[in-house]
């Protein structure tokens, strides 16, 4: 899929209020060198128990209009990728598009998707802002504030998610991030890997584990066969920080340098749909990057890689 | 014929810093310093290595090396 539509720009939010982790681990009787080195996740980012989805989103994009202009007029598509929705019903989208304000000819919906939503988010509203045509604008927010669905009593879990959003401005007529091509999967029988019993988050670990070292480094291959590119094209790998673990495993398994793969998240935690755009909002800030994979992966069990970009 | 050598192949391959020569073959691994992150990627080894899927039921089975070597002999 080769598309004009481009990622102009990234806005994120990330609560104040931070849980650190240590306490947790001494009552898990974790090492804390597991905690460290294994898990890699120090503190984890909480809202407080007022602040809803679209409250997040909202803030994510205060946080776009801080670093960009936004023409309300040339937002042609919002699209809210959560699983942790304000309501049922309506759909999230419908509640952030009356927040900002935007006007009445404006697709919105939502994408039930996890760590690897905004992966699909992008191929998604890239495809359809082009196939709408016209140009003009779409917001695609990720939010899963998972406070809300994490037993804190549950060691698999407990130790790992933090809460944010994130808003990408995507446009077609601005210089930014393309899709170039994607790769996308579920793996059949593992939806229970990670899911929501009616009461709380529930995850096996190894499951997850073992899909991720499987599928995503073939995943990333797939795409870099296909566009004739090698792992050494691309200057820069966003995979899905789901912990310290599994990053450095797929990182080993490609033989990729440190410096290619980022993994920052100690001091807020595993984001779920929000890990990925709050790396690329980073390389944005860095103007360093021409080539870019990110690969998201986890809930149901999916995984999802983009090949991007950046045109001028 | 799978032997306890071939396990201890794959720790290596896991980058798991445990010597086989000091472990109990009978003994849980997780009594023996292996934490949770790293049985995971061991039993991936397996499957990658064995061609096997390992189910949910099967994983939480094995936790001495001798169940994994009698697991990987029953099903080769």
């Amino acid at each position: 899929m080769t598309c004009d539509v481009r990622i102009a720009c990234i806005g994120t939010y990330i609560p104040r209020a931070r849980v650190s982790n240590e306490e947790l681990a001494t009552r898990f009787e974790m090492d804390p060198a597991f905690l460290r080195n294994k898990i890699g996740i120090a503190e984890r980012a909480v809202k407080s128990s007022t602040e809803t989805t679209s409250d997040l989103c909202v803030g994510a994009f205060a946080d776009l209009q801080r670093r960009r202009q936004v023409d309300f007029d040339a937002v042609r598509v919002v699209c809210v990728v959560t699983q942790n929705p304000d309501r049922k019903i309506p759909h999230t989208a419908a509640i952030v598009h009356q927040r900002l304000g935007l006007g009445k000819h404006c697709l919105t919906f939502d994408i039930s998707q996890g760590c690897a939503g905004h992966v699909h988010g992008v191929a998604i509203a890239s495809s359809l802002l082009q196939s709408l045509g016209g140009g003009g604008a779409a917001l695609l927010f990720t939010c899963d504030p998972y406070s809300v669905v994490v037993d804190p009593t549950d060691k698999a879990t407990a130790l790992l998610f933090g809460d944010a959003a994130s808003v990408s401005y995507l446009s077609t007529d601005e210089p930014g991030y393309a899709v170039i091509d994607s790769d996308f999967g579920t793996v059949p029988n593992t939806w229970e890997c990670l899911m929501h019993d009616g009461h709380r988050l529930k995850m096996d670990g190894r499951l997850v584990f073992s899909n991720a070292a499987r599928e995503v480094p073939a995943s990333i291959q797939r795409v870099l066969s296909r566009n004739e590119l090698t792992l050494d094209g691309i200057d820069q790998f966003l995979l899905h920080p789901g912990s310290k673990y599994i990053v450095d495993h797929l990182r080993a398994t490609l033989g990729l340098p440190p410096e290619k793969v980022p993994f920052d998240i100690a001091g807020y935690g595993n984001t779920v749909s929000s890990s990925i755009p709050i790396m690329l909002a980073e390389c944005f800030t860095q103007q360093r990057h021409t080539k870019i994979i990110s690969s998201g992966f986890g809930v149901g069990f999916s995984w999802g890689t983009n090949l991007m970009e950046f045109r001028p | 014929m799978i032997r306890r050598d071939d396990i201890f192949r794959l720790f290596r391959a896991a980058e798991i810093g445990l010597d086989g020569s000091d472990l109990d073959d009978d003994k849980p691994l997780a009594a023996q310093g292996l934490d949770s992150l790293d049985l995971a990627n061991l039993l991936f080894q397996i499957e990658q290595t064995y061609g096997l899927t390992i189910s949910p039921e099967d994983a939480s089975r094995l936790r001495s090396v001798r169940d994994m070597v009698d697991y990987v002999g029953a099903r080769k």
